[in-house]
């Protein structure tokens, strides 16, 4: 009697093994059947926005799906990467991944690493550049460099916001040159680039992207790309590395999926990302915002994104940035 | 610049007829509070690529300058500002629309945003490469007088109980340090709530403040309105007016140029906006105004003043965006995207490289802002009709509006709780007669001020004469000085005249 | 003795809740900072006396001149029914957002909106087209032109 009643549950629960795993099969191959939302951790406006906004455009116009964007801002990040994290792992609510992926755990607003998410690819970097007045009586980055060295503490460099990625540029380009500099937090890339124009500070690393444009009017001069390659909104500037410094940081956004994708479902959406990512559109909406736009697939993006974090954790307790 | 063959593009039925959709979607969220002009504008974007660049100017202009104006719609009708950039416009709007003027202030709103809008165009076309170049001026010390300027404006906003002003004031100020520290980074009262790491949401706590304690208030002192409202209605044979008188006019187009002139030198500031530009139009022209007792009361000259300058802003932020590339403010920074996604280089090279598309761009402000009026003023009569339902009708689903606006702002729930606690807050307020406004501007201008102190102290290594060793600093700091001793003085006066 | 008023309490619970964070900023925020910044604790500080000054202020002179808030609501019969229903609404405000949370949109803002209209003894059919209609509507704007979805 009692070994037919185990025989019975048994034969329900593998019953009903069969056919969850049957319906996630049906549910992978009839992926998408609903809107997907892309949330994005960046307020409207921004680069990141611009690129969830097209992402999401080109999924719709190549694949016939329906992708809308949600903005969700805060926290570096970390309210949007939080949400999309706590959401089921369908396929439906994926997000974006920024830079800041690899940064929050160790400034303390969250605790989110790469490793917490699936990551579906990056769709999109660009390099730190040092930027300074036209008129400054330095021309590369020898010479900035040795400038700081015989100055120690008098220049100061304007950043994109305390626990940003150009703020962490800086210190990598402190902590790689050896030189003494202050780091003045601004409100974004284009505050810190403001000051620079208004010459009430000597000198900003942002973006490539972000500056390149008052480069070509003759307000600022670029010393340095921190990229692994010249730069082709700066075609004329040497990279560090050329210039004999190990600098390299790379400001990155990719898309990531709560942890515990469905894998088919996980090859349709990076196939569907890679096709739009390296449509000519895509191309040329990178090109015009002066960003890179070669597409990561998941391992390579998780690859760089842990090598990251690595470096920025250890920079940043070594800054003590955030106590 | 060749004005003629803009024209000539500009003014095409297709044009016009992209322009008058922009217009209609900004008058909408516009005035709807929560749904800003940023996302109209970053709603509207990805739609207008499919579109000759052009046609898709033609929408978003229309949105952005039509979304300005219409938050003023809501600030008149019911208290709450559909934008940030309306706040100053409920202290004069409101109070007419309490006296059964709802159609006369919603016409003057019109008639006057137009006027701000049309003269920042005019601004942006005649002096767009100087005005831009203005902006740099502004360093961390000017953007701090700047908000110090804005902060000392709680004496005038809250004459009636100073005291009750500076003390809601502080509140503010002090709910503005919540979250990030700007230039530490630490976490400062967020109570490991990641959330509140950005701070509390300025626009939830307006919705709040504004929006749910007036309904709740109104609900509370029902009987006492329906009695003014009647009162009202037989006294006013006009109720139903929508133009001013000539003379009405002449009374507001001194305040209007005032504020229009505000509105852009505030909106060539890269991030200060229509919101903080109509709050110091308010107070100066209350200062130079024959009738300075009015203001706060259904003063049509504040309200003029206002209504011109958060739409003299507009130009003001493209003038800057146009010239340089740094956005004024979030919509431009939208709208500055979608140039380059017509594959224009945004940055000083823009005027020059893209003189063509620039030049059809002015054109476009200034057609755009001319269909507001004809459409502002067909709003204002059917925004009277639509009043004039049962007052319950409105209050009731006004309060529901308010909640899925705090929420879709940011897709946050924490932010409609946010607005939640500000409404029971501004109920209380408003029962023990301390003013709102003052709040609203501690926690609009807190951070400005806080962060830009510091980083200016950062810059100087602590030396405080950094921030005033540029004329435009001293000219501020002279400004804040005379509106923190004018009351004083102005009290004194008052109680001399008495003895 | 005078009776102790509403417009009191609010100036001490101000004094209090700048009490609280005073306390809060100077143990819980970090007193050193880089060259030249004064610091993070030096504005939420100052803000803090601040309102701790001016709610002392406001507490005396509640004492001296109260003003009128609720006392007195309850005697007066009109005012008690606004009053009432004006706590209703509250109440309904804050049980919709908690269904909000569990229940679709269009139930939560019709319900929200039918026990308005109840509070106000609005007629039984009028309530539920009003009520319906205004929650459809919503509902059609925000999710359909412009793409806000309103289910949590």
């Amino acid at each position: 009697m009692k070994k037919s009643v185990f025989a019975k549950v048994m034969a329900i629960v593998s019953a009903a093994a069969i056919m969850t795993a049957a319906f996630s099969v049906a549910a992978a191959a009839d992926y998408p059947e609903d809107t997907i939302n892309l949330i994005c951790h960046a307020a409207a406006g921004g680069g990141s926005d611009a690129m969830s906004r097209e992402v999401a455009q080109l999924l719709q116009d190549q694949q016939g799906w329906t992708v809308t964007v949600e903005n969700k801002t805060g926290g570096s990040g970390s309210v949007a990467m939080q949400y999309v994290m706590s959401m089921n792992p369908d396929g439906y609510t994926i997000g974006t991944a920024p830079v800041e992926l690899s940064m929050i755990n160790a400034l303390g607003y969250a605790e989110i690493t790469p490793d917490n998410v699936d990551l579906l690819g990056c769709t999109m970097h660009w390099p730190a550049a040092l930027y300074v007045s036209a008129d400054a009586p330095y021309n590369n980055l020898k010479e900035f460099v040795d400038y700081c060295t015989e100055n120690p503490g008098a220049i100061s460099i304007a950043n994109s916001g305390i626990g940003s990625i150009w703020h962490i540029a800086s210190c990598v380009l402190a902590d790689k040159t050896g030189i003494e500099i202050n780091y003045v937090p601004y409100d974004g890339a284009q505050g810190a680039i403001t000051a620079l124009l208004g010459k009430e500070i000597e000198a900003a690393v942002v973006g490539s992207s972000e500056g390149y444009t008052y480069v070509e009017s003759g307000d600022v001069k670029c010393l340095a790309v921190f990229g692994e390659e010249k730069s082709e909104v700066l075609p004329d500037v040497e990279t560090a590395i050329e210039q004999g410094y190990d600098i390299t940081v790379n400001c990155w956004v990719g898309l990531l999926a709560p942890k515990g994708l469905d894998e088919a479902v996980k090859t349709t959406l990076v196939d569907a990302i890679r096709q739009a990512v390296e449509s000519d559109e895509y191309i040329e909406f990178c090109k015009g915002r002066g960003c890179d736009y070669s597409f990561l697939d998941p391992d390579e993006f998780l690859e760089m994104a842990n090598a990251d974090t690595e470096y920025y954790a250890q920079l940043i307790s070594e800054l003590g940035i955030a106590e | 610049m060749d004005y003629l063959s803009a024209i000539q593009h500009v003014l095409n039925p297709a044009v016009l007829l992209f322009i008058l959709a922009g217009v209609m979607v900004g008058l909408v969220v516009g005035t709807l509070p929560g749904l800003t002009s940023v996302m109209a504008v970053s709603l509207i974007t990805p739609l207008t690529f499919k579109l000759d660049s052009t046609y898709g100017f033609a929408m978003l202009l229309g949105v952005y300058n039509s979304a300005i104006f219409s938050g003023g719609i809501s600030a008149i009708a019911i208290n709450t500002p559909g934008t940030p950039a309306s706040i100053a416009q409920t202290f004069d709007g409101y109070s007419l629309s309490r006296r059964g003027r709802t159609g006369f202030a919603l016409g003057v709103n019109t008639i006057y945003s137009v006027f701000g809008g049309l003269f920042s165009t005019v601004c942006l076309m005649i002096a767009c490469e100087p005005l831009a170049r203005l902006a740099l001026h502004f360093g961390s010390a000017e953007y701090f007088w700047l908000a110090f300027f804005g902060l000392a404006m709680m004496i005038s906003i809250s004459h009636a109980n100073v005291v009750k002003g500076l003390l809601a004031g502080a509140i503010g100020l002090l709910l503005s340090t919540v979250g990030l520290d700007p230039l530490l980074g630490n976490k400062r009262f967020t109570f490991d709530n990641v959330s509140l790491l950005n701070g509390i949401t300025f626009i939830p706590v307006m919705i709040g403040l504004f929006g749910i304690s007036e309904m709740l208030y109104q609900m509370y002192t029902h009987k006492k309105t329906d009695e003014r409202r009647e009162e009202d209605i037989a006294h006013m044979g006009d109720k139903e007016r929508v133009l001013p008188t000539a003379k009405e006019h002449r009374r507001m187009t001194l305040p209007a140029l005032l504020g229009s002139i505000i509105g852009v030198v505030v909106g060539v500031v890269p991030g200060t906006g229509g919101d903080i530009s109509a709050l110091i139009s308010w107070d100066v022209t209350k200062r130079i105004s024959k009738h300075p007792e009015e203001y706060g009361n259904g003063s049509i000259e504040g309200l003029a003043a206002t209504s011109a300058s958060n739409n003299g802003a507009v130009g003001g932020a493209l003038t800057t965006a146009l010239a340089l590339g740094i956005p004024g403010d979030s919509s431009t920074a939208v709208l500055l995207g979608a140039l380059t996604m017509y594959g224009m280089v945004t940055g000083p090279t823009l005027l020059t490289k893209s003189a063509d598309f620039v030049g059809r761009l002015y054109i476009i402000m200034l057609v755009a802002n001319l269909i507001i009026l004809p459409v502002g003023l067909l709003t204002a009569k059917a925004c009277i009709k639509l009043l004039s339902v049962k007052s319950n009708y409105i209050q009731m689903a006004v309060l529901l509006i308010c909640c899925i606006g705090a929420y879709s702002m940011n897709r946050s729930y924490t932010d409609v709780i946010i607005m939640f606690i500000a409404g029971i807050a501004g109920f209380f307020f408003r029962m023990y007669q301390y003013p709102l406004g003052p709040m609203v501007l501690g926690l609009l201008l807190g951070e400005m001020c806080e962060t830009n102190l510091r980083r200016t102290l950062m810059l100087s290594n602590g030396n405080p004469v950094r921030l005033i060793n540029t004329p435009i600093a001293i000219a501020l700091m002279i400004l804040v000085v005379a509106a923190l001793v004018s009351p004083l003085i102005s009290d004194l006066r008052a109680k001399k005249k008495a003895k | 003795m005078k009776k102790i008023t509403g417009d009191t309490i609010l100036g001490a619970v101000f004094a209090a809740a700048a009490a609280i964070m005073l306390w809060l900023t100077n143990t819980t925020l970090p007193s050193k900072a880089p060259m030249g910044d004064p610091g993070a604790r030096i504005f939420p500080t100052g803000v803090s006396i601040a309102i701790l000054i001016l709610a002392v202020a406001v507490i005396v002179r509640s004492v001296r001149k109260p003003i009128r808030g609720f006392e007195g609501v309850l005697q007066d019969p009109e005012k008690k029914q606004s009053a009432t229903r004006a706590l209703l609404v509250f109440l309904d405000l804050a049980l919709f957002l908690l269904l909000w949370n569990y229940i679709p949109f269009l139930a939560a803002g019709f319900i929200f909106l039918f026990l308005q209209c109840m509070i106000f003894r609005e007629k039984l059919l009028f309530s539920v087209i009003y009520s319906a209609s205004v929650t459809v509507a919503l509902y059609v704007m925000f999710s359909v032109f412009l793409k806000v979805r309103l289910n949590l």
